[in-house]
């Protein structure tokens, strides 16, 4: 007959092995999934777009110009992925800034920002942010964007109206709704693929993601 | 006997499973840090910057492991996060004996003047089609 103590000893060790195990599969054989939204993602009109409207891909950034992993992307994989894909007309980069502030020289920089890429050429501007992030806080910037609204109408109706601010608005709730993490993340076909990519690897995802196309 | 060591293992297991649940506990978003591209000057080693998920951001000497913190009460327009006094002294602590106040000087000009350029093309080009 088993005794309580030996009762007692048989559960600790058939609890201990069965959590040992739940940790080894865990750890070893379970590979994380990549997470899938319900619903593809459609490109809107002030969407800051790098590539042509026919590439094969659509890329969906979710960034801001304050993340330092969004601005290293820009920097050291970004070169490269434009040279491979973008160029070619393989993979388009739909860029969404997002940034939950309250903050109105960041609210105005971002407002600048997709209004000058709807009704401008946004690349100077891109790179100026990109590098100086913390120049949409200075004077001379502030002067540039009171400069963009007295040249041009357009932009002047898009920051100072309410589109960009909507849109803005828009992209926050979209991330939102969509339960993201964090930036940068990006979503190719629904796929949910979180933070910062070497080169390599987004290289992999992206051959995967036209290999599929293909088929 | 044989049953005096088998009461054993049920203990030496669930310390085993312990010791292995507690080490794998994912740290990840507790502190975030980053090598960080000192801009200003090139011949410094560079530092890594930490941040805390409360608390404000330090810079890390990587040879020393000194911790240089930013204050973010003393935040400005031109310093969001109150870190401009954490990184001159991580260039006074670290960088000086490499390279001059004149050659930091010249550096921090060079930096304004390439900002300024980017700034004066940003004004001049972006709304042209």
């Amino acid at each position: 007959m088993l005794n309580k103590k030996k009762i007692f000893y048989i559960l600790i060790l058939t609890v201990s092995i069965t959590i040992l195990a739940i940790v080894v599969v865990k750890t070893f054989f379970i590979k994380d999934k990549v997470r899938q939204i319900d619903n593809e993602l459609s490109q809107r009109d002030l969407d800051i777009v790098f590539g042509e409207d026919t590439a094969l891909v659509p890329v969906f950034l979710y960034a801001n110009y304050g993340c330092p992993y969004c601005r290293k992307f820009f920097s050291e994989v970004y070169p490269a992925i434009e040279k491979e894909y973008i160029d070619s007309g393989k993979v388009k980069i739909i860029l969404r800034l997002t940034f939950k502030t309250a903050n109105q020289d960041l609210i105005t920089a971002m407002k600048a920002s997709v209004c000058v890429n709807k009704f401008g050429n946004y690349e100077y501007l891109h790179q100026l942010i990109l590098s100086q992030s913390n120049i949409v806080y200075t004077a001379d910037f502030h002067d540039m964007i009171d400069d963009f609204i007295d040249k041009d109408i357009q932009v002047a109706e898009c920051i100072l109206g309410g589109a960009a601010y909507d849109y803005l608005k828009q992209n926050i709730e979209e991330f939102e709704a969509l339960k993201l993490k964090g930036v940068p993340t990006f979503i190719i076909d629904r796929k949910v693929y979180y933070g910062f990519k070497e080169y390599d690897l987004l290289k992999k995802i992206l051959n995967y993601h036209l290999t599929q196309i293909n088929n | 006997m044989i049953m005096k060591k088998i009461k054993f293992y049920p203990f030496l297991l669930s310390a085993f499973v312990a010791v292995v649940a507690v080490s794998c506990v994912d740290i990840e978003g507790e502190e975030f840090c980053q090598e960080f591209e000192l801009v200003t000057n090139p011949t410094c080693e560079f530092p890594t910057v930490c941040c805390p998920d409360e608390g404000d951001c330090y810079y890390l000497a990587p040879s020393t492991g000194k911790k240089y913190p930013c204050n973010s009460s003393l935040a400005t327009a031109n310093d969001k996060d109150g870190c401009n006094l954490a990184q001159e002294r991580y260039i006074e602590d670290n960088c000086d004996t490499k390279i001059s106040a004149a050659d930091r000087k010249a550096i921090k000009l060079e930096l304004t003047a390439f900002t300024r350029e980017m700034m004066l093309k940003a004004r001049n080009y972006s709304l042209c089609y």
